[in-house]
């Protein structure tokens, strides 16, 4: 009887969610697999596939996209947790500083890619201090930061805008819970490091874990800010598959599916994989393991 | 030069008018346990943290076998703690738990096995070895997170309200845990608490901290016999408070003259105190005669409050003599519990029957602990 | 401890350069009428401010904006309010798959599932149109009030409302006077990041929106390609502003929040 209502109180998000989301991504496949050809007599085909993973252009998106995401997700821990270890000790300035790490959180993600160009392109503030300082001779001396083919401005952006997302839940966590820990273990001996590696870390991951991965499937998957900052080439995987979706072409649509079904493949190994992971990690002690 | 020694401790929290700890001076010798007790607030555990140093005092020094420790960071100062709340390391098994100091110090595998496993088998898990750290219940986390403090060999062992959260069995387990851990290892335990009768199960002196200042720190018995002030009168169940004059080393009140021991020759008012089991019943017409005010039942005793020469007594009869409200009873007192204590600041005692701390402590005549 | 109070100014130092000074080159361009390399300083002028509030078009898509993330809050709230409760006060089997299922709009990048649902939405007919967009952005912000709103039940005691029944008080009493006094706080954060979802919706609106919907972010959008930076950073400027009005407002009736709301934040 309980169970029932339960189910009644959960449906109708499951609803929405089932007829419009999901329903979103098995059209999505169908259309990939050619199954509402317009064009052609096809049959339901895996041909789109065959020629997204044959493109070099798609092998080089995709390395691309997965190398700034993780770049960027990692880059971002590691800056949440030094911020988040350094300010959660109260000092003179704390609450300032506090306000201004969550400040990029709820500002979004175009206009942080907007400022980024604005800053660190060639002709952009950070390069007319150089030249006002005389150590730079013109805007082309100015490092490629932005359009550039390693994406590093791309990367910029994201982190700005994931590393604050990440180490307000870490800090978050050490102003509360992990406090009464790091002194029942400095009682027992632990040094600084020792407790930063042994409690503090272990307890940090699981929430670590879960923002990284939102964070990471952004950066993986995200439009707008390669657009803007990226270069001709290579392109991120979304704009490869927005490109395709949006060209007079009809033909190209299946293949543009074809790429957006294969984000979703990838985004649902990682999440795989890292849950195995906290699980390993979790079920150590019921398998005896000492 | 006693093994642990504090001396002068000042603390104060920030914004605070007054400060938590005025003055704290105690010396503990080796393998005592002693406790620190007092009303709720802050003052107790504070203590603990800067013995433990997890707090710095703001005046003040603590001296462990004699050297200072103020300047020695929590970590390298071989004071164990065990905080109120278990805090066993979530991600961690019970081995990996009561081990982890043992890690923090590289003790090699073999060594480290052999003393957690000596550790579960006295507190008595060995079962539980590999159970994860939150899948214990609140008596075996206890009792995890001692182990977990003693298994490095610690100077000393400090304890924060260890018993307060267990039920009565468990209490007396905990109990003889930690009187076994004293026998076996020698191992000097200061712990605190707010539960007068925690303490007085387990110490071997107390120290009894209202409001930032230790005001007697004696044997357990003595609180029962000889309280310093008022207020440690009123904690350990002293329940009457009667004025009285002092003449030289006598005692005048309402109830006679009393020549007690141990007084300094004072003349002037004081309060006399008497404990409510001091009351014997006497044959009628003998004694004082008295007014049944009030009857409370409390199981083997009955609290009767009653009323002679204007003067409101609480008494503690045994139950297999019952009185009603409005009867009249004779009784005389056993001169070794009355006692006399300073009013504290007031130099006026009032009289005042106060129930809320008696102990299930049964002293003889002669102030010895009678057996349960 | 001076070493401590060394690294804590290093930290905000840190964050006012990464997260403030990025705002700076905006809010010049936003008040110049040209600034040409390498100059520091730009011709000052409020042309794209005069541009921005005089263009009608400009208006209208700032009130659909509005109109737009109003909608999808108010109608993500409805949509998700019990299904957030059932996952806050409940545990039941295949409690984690369900979890897990909800989440996946929040997980799988916008752009596997938007074009799809172009696709859906045309057969429907919905695409084109603005409730079609309102559908779209609901979708992607679900996982951001369920999981916000069931946070605040997990902390939430049932038993409040047992005792305002035995007290006489039906369910819509309970409601009003129990139940929304005692999740305000955290449902009024999690509306607020719905709201910023709903508001930062770039693709979602474009594809499925096509021409029928115009939003903030599409102008920006379009300004940057068009290399107008000035108009761009005052469209931009617009873009964050009742973003962070809102913040504001309700950080003041949330004392203490984010650090302590125990929310899902949107990456």
């Amino acid at each position: 009887m309980k169970e029932a209502k339960t189910w009644v109180m959960l449906s109708p998000t499951i609803i929405v969610l089932g007829v419009f989301f999901i329903g979103a991504l098995i059209y999505s496949v169908l259309l990939s697999l050619n199954a509402f050809s317009i064009t052609s007599n096809s049959s339901i085909s895996l041909q789109a596939y065959a020629d997204v993973l044959g493109d070099k252009h798609f092998v080089e998106s995709l390395l691309f996209s997965l190398k700034i995401a993780a770049v960027s997700t990692l880059i971002s821990i590691v800056l949440a947790i030094i911020v988040s270890m350094v300010l959660r000790k109260t000092f003179v300035g704390k609450r300032i500083a506090v306000f201004v790490y969550q400040f990029n959180i709820p500002v979004p993600h175009l206009v942080v890619a907007v400022s980024v160009l604005l800053m660190l392109s060639q002709t952009g503030l950070i390069s007319r201090l150089f030249y006002q300082a005389g150590t730079l001779s013109g805007p082309s001396s100015f490092p490629l930061i932005v359009f550039d083919q390693n994406g590093i401005g791309i990367i910029v952006a994201f982190v700005l805008k994931s590393f604050p997302f990440i180490g307000i839940a870490v800090l978050s966590l050490l102003v509360t819970t992990t406090g009464d820990y790091e002194q029942q273990a400095a009682t027992l001996g632990a040094n600084a490091w020792q407790r930063f590696r042994h409690v503090l870390l272990p307890m940090m991951t699981p929430s670590i874990t879960f923002s990284s991965i939102l964070v990471f499937a952004y950066a993986f998957g995200s439009f707008e800010v390669p657009f803007l900052l990226g270069s001709t080439s290579p392109k991120a995987l979304a704009l490869l598959a927005y490109q395709d979706y949006t060209s007079v072409d009809l033909n190209t649509r299946p293949e543009a599916m074809a790429i957006a079904n294969i984000i979703t493949l990838i985004m649902a190994v990682v999440v795989i994989l890292a849950y195995r992971r906290l699980d390993a990690v979790n079920k150590r002690g019921e398998a005896g393991h000492a | 030069m006693s093994y642990l020694d504090l001396k002068g401790l000042r603390m104060s929290y920030e914004g605070a008018t007054k400060p938590c700890l005025d003055g704290i001076d105690l010396s503990i010798e080796k393998g005592e346990i002693v406790v620190i007790l007092g009303p709720s607030g802050c003052g107790k555990t504070t203590t603990l943290k800067l013995i433990a140093g997890l707090l710095d005092p703001i005046e003040g020094d603590i001296l462990l076998e004699g050297r200072s420790i103020l300047t020695i960071p929590s970590e390298k100062r071989g004071v164990s703690m065990v905080f109120q709340k278990p805090l066993l390391f979530p991600h961690m098994t019970v081995a990996e738990n009561i081990g982890f100091g043992l890690r923090m110090k590289g003790v090699p595998k073999e060594l480290f096995e052999r003393k957690v496993d000596e550790m579960l088998e006295l507190v008595k898990l060995q079962g539980l070895r590999n159970r994860r750290a939150t899948q214990l219940s609140g008596g075996q986390e206890q009792r995890v997170s001692l182990a977990r403090a003693l298994v490095i060999e610690p100077k000393l062992i400090l304890l924060d309200e260890p018993l307060s959260a267990l039920d009565a069995e468990l209490r007396l387990e905990m109990r003889e845990l930690i009187l076994q851990i004293r026998e076996k290892y020698n191992t000097t335990i200061v712990f605190v608490t707010h539960d007068q009768q925690e303490a007085v199960m387990l110490a071997d002196k107390i120290a009894l901290m209202i409001k930032g200042k230790i005001i007697q720190y004696d044997r357990a018995t003595t609180f029962y016999t000889r309280p310093r002030t008022r207020r440690v009168a009123e904690f350990f169940g002293w329940t009457n408070f009667i004025p009285a004059t002092q003449r030289g080393k006598t005692v005048v009140c309402p109830f006679g003259e009393f020549a007690l021991e141990g007084l300094e020759e004072h003349n002037g008012p004081i309060c006399l105190t008497i404990r409510p089991e001091a009351a014997v019943v006497s044959p009628k017409g003998e004694g004082y005669r008295a007014i049944v005010r009030s009857v409370m039942h409390m199981g083997t005793r009955i609290d009767y409050e009653v009323e002679s020469m204007d003067t409101k007594l609480g008494i503690s009869l045994h139950s297999n003599q019952e009185y009603a409200k409005g009867d009249e009873i004779f009784f005389k007192f056993v001169p070794s519990r009355i006692w006399a204590v300073k009013c504290d600041d007031k130099s006026v005692c009032d009289n005042r029957v106060v129930w809320e701390n008696t102990s299930p402590l049964q002293l003889a005549s002669d102030g010895t602990k009678l057996q349960d | 401890m001076p070493r401590g109070r060394l690294l804590g100014w290093a930290a905000l130092a840190f964050l006012f350069v990464a997260v403030l000074l990025p705002l700076l080159p905006v809010i010049i361009w936003s008040f110049s009428f040209r600034w040409p390399y390498p100059n520091l300083l730009p011709e000052w002028s409020s042309r794209a401010w005069d541009y921005v509030f005089s263009q009608s078009t400009m208006i209208d898509t700032m009130v659909t904006s509005i109109e737009l993330s109003a909608v999808v809050t108010l109608l993500t709230l409805l949509i998700g309010y019990s299904t957030a409760r059932a996952l806050g006060t409940r545990e039941f089997r295949g409690k984690s798959a369900v979890e897990l299922f909800i989440l996946l709009p929040a997980i799988i990048p916008v752009i596997s599932a938007v074009m799809g649902m172009q696709g859906v939405f045309t057969r429907l007919g919905l695409s084109d149109t603005f409730p079609g967009v309102v559908i779209a952005h609901v979708v992607f912000a679900l996982p951001y009030m369920v999981f916000g709103l069931a946070s605040v039940f997990k902390n939430y005691n049932l038993e409040y409302e047992q005792q305002a029944r035995t007290l006489g008080a039906d369910r819509w009493n309970v409601f009003a006077h129990v139940t929304v006094p005692g999740i305000l706080p955290g449902m009024v954060v999690s509306c607020l990041f719905v709201f910023v979802v709903s508001w930062s919706q770039y693709l979602s609106t474009i594809i499925v929106g096509g021409t029928a919907v115009r939003t903030l972010p599409m102008v920006l959008f379009a300004l940057m390609g068009s290399g107008d930076y000035a108009v761009a950073s005052a469209v931009a400027i617009i873009f964050i502003l009742p973003v962070l009005i809102l913040l504001a407002l309700t950080s003041k009736f949330l004392a203490g929040s984010g650090v302590s709301s125990g929310v899902i934040n949107e990456p």
